[in-house]
């Protein structure tokens, strides 16, 4: 009778045990997930943020140098592509991960382009508009440098977790699976090349 | 003897892999410097004086509305571009309230033989909205450029944050924090002056007591002199203690506080020069 007693609070005492390990990493791994999911959407505020700030540069720009016809089109053109790449956090992989990158890499070069020629016409240089508006451009492409930093460091605290013994386990049970990084911009490092 | 030289050995690796960890996780970011201040002149531009100056008027502006200007000047950059090297410092050091996100960055890297000259102003997240990326340039270019160009690097950093005051002003006030700690002030003095009166009354009656134990005795006088004396050896330090209570609260208002783990993301205008 007495033993029998023991081995059932021994069995309460197991079974709670796993359950509160249970509750504590699935948890934990819902949580990291979805830190990363709001970070995600950080990064592509500050994308939204710079294709919003597109349409006025463009205007600006046009108002002086209306003749790079090519170039103002490339900006306009790169936009659109860039803005209809939505990609949901749900599925967020390399691939996806990529396109998205490459859309908005795109657009940065096709930008690039467009403030390098702006330095050959003096007047729109010394336009308090486009002046204002090339900080804004700056400190744009600055929070989506941050954002990005972040969102891969938030991936790289998730992936740690997720694949830790014995949290592997369960992880894969669940169907939590190491997340992709944001890889730099394809593109986007390059100097622009510029003839005059 | 061996087992001596062991653990010496033993702690000089700790700390070497200690010291390496720590540079390693530092990222060439420079820690805040102790004690901490708001006007962290690693490049050394500014004369004592006008680091004073500076800080002053930077702990007061701090101490008003809580909002956090530090100004952080370096040699080099290390790599970085001006704009991620100061949203960093902004991170990291936590510049503004952590309920806030109410504080700035004024980065500045003098022309120096590592390179040209680099200025950046890193907004917090909470002032966005008061210091906008456009004001941050226009104070750049209109209050810090003239001076810069001329490498007057202090007359820079001074009209740069006297606008960056003026702009932010009036986002925030001081927070219920200075009030809080004003009233455990309060709190505590009062406790404390409790406690001094009650010793005052328990030695008073104890004194009395003496007095009356040694009433008849022709040793009364010798005795209530000892009492009297004990007294007297008591009462200095209590007043001194009350005293040191009074400069305590002044020392708390005097210096700058620490930085209260604002974050940035990457706001902020910067120029080269």
């Amino acid at each position: 009778m007495k033993k029998g007693v023991w081995i059932l609070v021994i069995v309460v005492v197991f079974v709670l045990g796993i359950f509160f390990w249970l509750k504590g990493t699935y948890n934990g791994l819902v949580e990291r997930s979805q830190a990363v999911g709001a970070q995600w959407a950080n990064v592509e505020n500050q994308y939204q943020r710079r294709a919003d700030l597109i349409p006025n540069l463009v205007n600006t720009v046009k108002g002086y140098a209306a003749h790079e016809k090519s170039t103002l089109e490339g900006v306009v053109d790169a936009r659109a592509k860039a803005t209809q790449m939505q990609v949901n956090f749900d599925n967020l992989n390399e691939q996806t991960l990529a396109k998205y990158s490459q859309a908005q890499g795109e657009l940065s070069s096709a930008l690039n382009r467009l403030m390098a020629i702006s330095e050959a016409y003096p007047d729109l240089k010394a336009n308090q508009n486009f002046r204002d508006l090339q900080t804004q451009l700056e400190g744009t492409e600055n929070r989506i440098a941050t954002e990005r930093r972040r969102f891969n460091e938030m991936v790289q605290t998730y992936n740690v977790y997720v694949q830790q013994f014995p949290r592997n386990l369960l992880a894969g049970m669940f169907g939590f699976t190491p997340k992709s990084f944001f890889a730099a911009e394809a593109g986007a490092e390059k100097a622009p090349e510029v003839q005059f | 003897m061996f087992t001596k030289l062991k653990i010496k050995r033993f702690f000089a690796t700790l700390g070497l892999v200690l010291a390496a960890v720590g540079a390693a996780y530092a990222q060439n970011i420079p820690q805040p410097m102790s004690p901490p201040r708001l006007v962290n002149d690693y490049a050394g531009l500014f004369s004592g004086a006008q680091k004073q100056q500076l800080e002053d008027s930077l702990v007061a502006f701090d101490r008003a509305t809580s909002t956090q200007i530090a100004v952080v000047t370096v040699n080099d950059l290390d790599g970085y571009a001006a704009s991620e090297y100061a949203t960093r410092i902004l991170e990291k050091w936590g510049v503004g309230q952590k309920d806030k996100d109410n504080g700035v960055v004024m980065l500045l890297k003098p022309r120096n033989e590592y390179g040209g000259g680099e200025v950046f102003i890193a907004v917090g997240y909470g002032l966005e909205g008061a210091l906008p990326d456009i004001t941050a340039g226009r104070i750049i270019d209109n209050e810090m450029m003239p001076h810069l160009r001329e490498g007057d690097y202090y007359h820079a950093v001074a009209a740069g944050t006297a606008a960056v005051r003026a702009a932010v002003r009036g986002e925030y006030k001081a927070s219920g924090k200075g009030k809080g700690s004003d009233t455990m002030d309060w709190i505590t003095g009062l406790f404390s002056m409790g406690v001094i009166i009650f010793i005052v009354i328990i030695l008073n009656k104890s004194y009395k007591g003496g007095d009356d134990d040694d009433n008849d005795g022709s040793g009364g006088g010798s005795g209530g002199r000892r009492n009297y004396r004990r007294g007297a050896v008591l009462f200095p330090p209590m007043i001194g203690g009350f005293g040191g209570f009074g400069g305590g609260r002044g020392g708390g208002g005097g210096g700058f506080g620490g930085f209260g783990g604002g974050m940035g993301g990457g706001g902020g205008a910067g120029r080269s020069f």
